[in-house]
């Protein structure tokens, strides 16, 4: 039980040293306001492999490799590395489907949401309040006695497949594989050096895991258990992120002309409403499921691959915002995700003896 | 009166806090959890602990059991 980060200020700490990875990590290079951006950033390596063909947007992003391996790493050493898997897992898969298509509408997961808050984007304010909203239709299903039921111990090997994958990812990139699609301009060919990014998603991956933090779950635990304690990591986040964006001059508020956003209110509010609607009902944000992916949970992986499969759809069928708007199909992707959301969760609710 | 138990193995968060937060709604005051995972560990504590639940931990190899009471 030797955790310092499960305490308060372990969870605070946390919060604030993801944040000034995630300036730093544009500082050297990421886009802006998207030093971090899990959505983003699995949608770059669903290009890089091919899956959508959206020039602009395809890199091999260490950091995620980071934040799985970050994760495997620490939870091998802790004794929480566990093997496990079987529960729901094709609605576990359509759920990161449905959850890709609606971060990229908004433009970004709720990291970034609250990362383009900390760097003066406007535009993020009417995601958040989509995303607590659909997080608060998610929390009301759960307190209903909505689960996707028990998942089971499975072989070790089947637990380290997607960290493997991980692994796979970046020695293509390392060995400049030449099928690999790879941006020469736009926000996929920005990116910090290689190393820098590595070590910045292991970083977080190793605090992530021993904190527990969730941008979901902070928000899901005040409304069903009034507890800020995740919270407060994610404020910490944002505060941090913030003051890095003022030292390094990273910092621009306003509606208008905001990196890699539209300012598409009613699109923003409603993307993130079903992408908050998604991740409560898969248990955790996309950053959560690929440290959960990292401990060994299979689950936690599908979901991973169900986001990389809907970056491939949202792009080529044009769901996907740009700067420009949203994409000509994207509404129909959020309203059919909303739709398939309500129906998991209300027939998902399990009986229980009263 | 046999004990309560409520067995959240399997279960990710928050399944195991709802199942723990729904029996000290229906006014429990003596009851067993078996977890199987350090995050729901971590997560049921902090609600015991706000509910001002006192717990005994018995940890075995696949699980670890709160005997809790008030």
């Amino acid at each position: 039980m030797n955790n310092i980060f499960k305490t308060q200020a372990g969870i605070i700490s946390a919060g604030a040293i993801i944040g000034v990875i995630a300036a730093l990590l544009q500082y050297f290079g990421n886009p802006a306001n998207m030093g971090f951006c899990i959505a983003c950033f699995e949608r770059d390596i669903a290009g890089a492999l091919g899956l959508h063909g959206a020039e602009v947007v395809q890199y091999i992003r260490p950091e995620i490799v980071g934040i799985v391996i970050g994760a495997l790493m620490v939870s091998m050493i802790k004794g929480e590395f566990k093997s496990r898997g079987g529960s729901s897992v094709i609605v576990r898969f359509f759920l990161g489907v449905f959850a890709m298509i609606g971060a990229l509408v908004f433009l970004g997961c709720p990291w970034r949401a609250f990362i383009r808050l900390a760097g003066g984007d406007l535009n993020a304010i009417t995601g958040i309040v989509g995303l607590i909203v659909g997080i608060g239709i998610g929390s009301y299903f759960i307190k209903k006695g909505y689960s996707l039921a028990r998942n089971y111990p499975q072989s070790k090997t089947v637990g380290l497949l997607l960290p493997s994958l991980m692994v796979g990812l970046l020695l293509l990139l390392i060995f400049d594989f030449s099928k690999l699609s790879l941006s020469t301009q736009g926000p996929g060919a920005m990116h910090a050096p290689l190393i820098i990014s590595l070590i910045g998603g292991l970083i977080v991956g190793w605090l992530a895991q021993r904190s527990r933090f969730c941008t979901m779950g902070s928000i899901r635990d005040i409304i069903i258990v009034r507890s800020w304690h995740l919270a407060y990591g994610v404020l910490a986040f944002s505060v941090a992120v913030f003051i890095l964006n003022l030292i390094l001059g990273q910092f621009n508020l306003g509606f208008e002309n905001q990196p890699i956003a539209h300012d598409v209110h009613i699109w923003n509010f409603l993307g993130m409403l079903l992408a908050g609607f998604a991740f409560s009902l898969a248990g955790g944000c996309p950053g959560r499921q690929l440290i959960l992916t990292g401990e060994g949970d299979s689950d936690a992986g599908i979901f991973v691959l169900g986001m990389l499969f809907g970056a491939g759809i949202s792009h080529n069928f044009a769901m996907a915002s740009s700067p420009k708007g949203i994409g000509e199909f994207g509404s129909w992707g959020v309203l059919i995700g909303i739709v398939f959301c309500f129906i998991i969760a209300y027939t998902m609710i399990q009986r229980r003896k009263s | 009166m046999k004990k309560i138990t409520i067995d959240t193995s399997g279960l990710s968060c928050p399944s195991p806090v709802i199942l723990v937060l729904e029996e000290i709604e229906r006014g429990s005051k003596n009851f067993e959890i078996i977890l199987d995972n350090e995050c729901s560990c971590e997560n049921v504590s902090r609600l015991l602990n706000k509910h001002g639940f006192k717990k005994e931990v018995k940890q075995n190899t696949k699980e670890t059991i709160f005997e809790v009471s008030k």
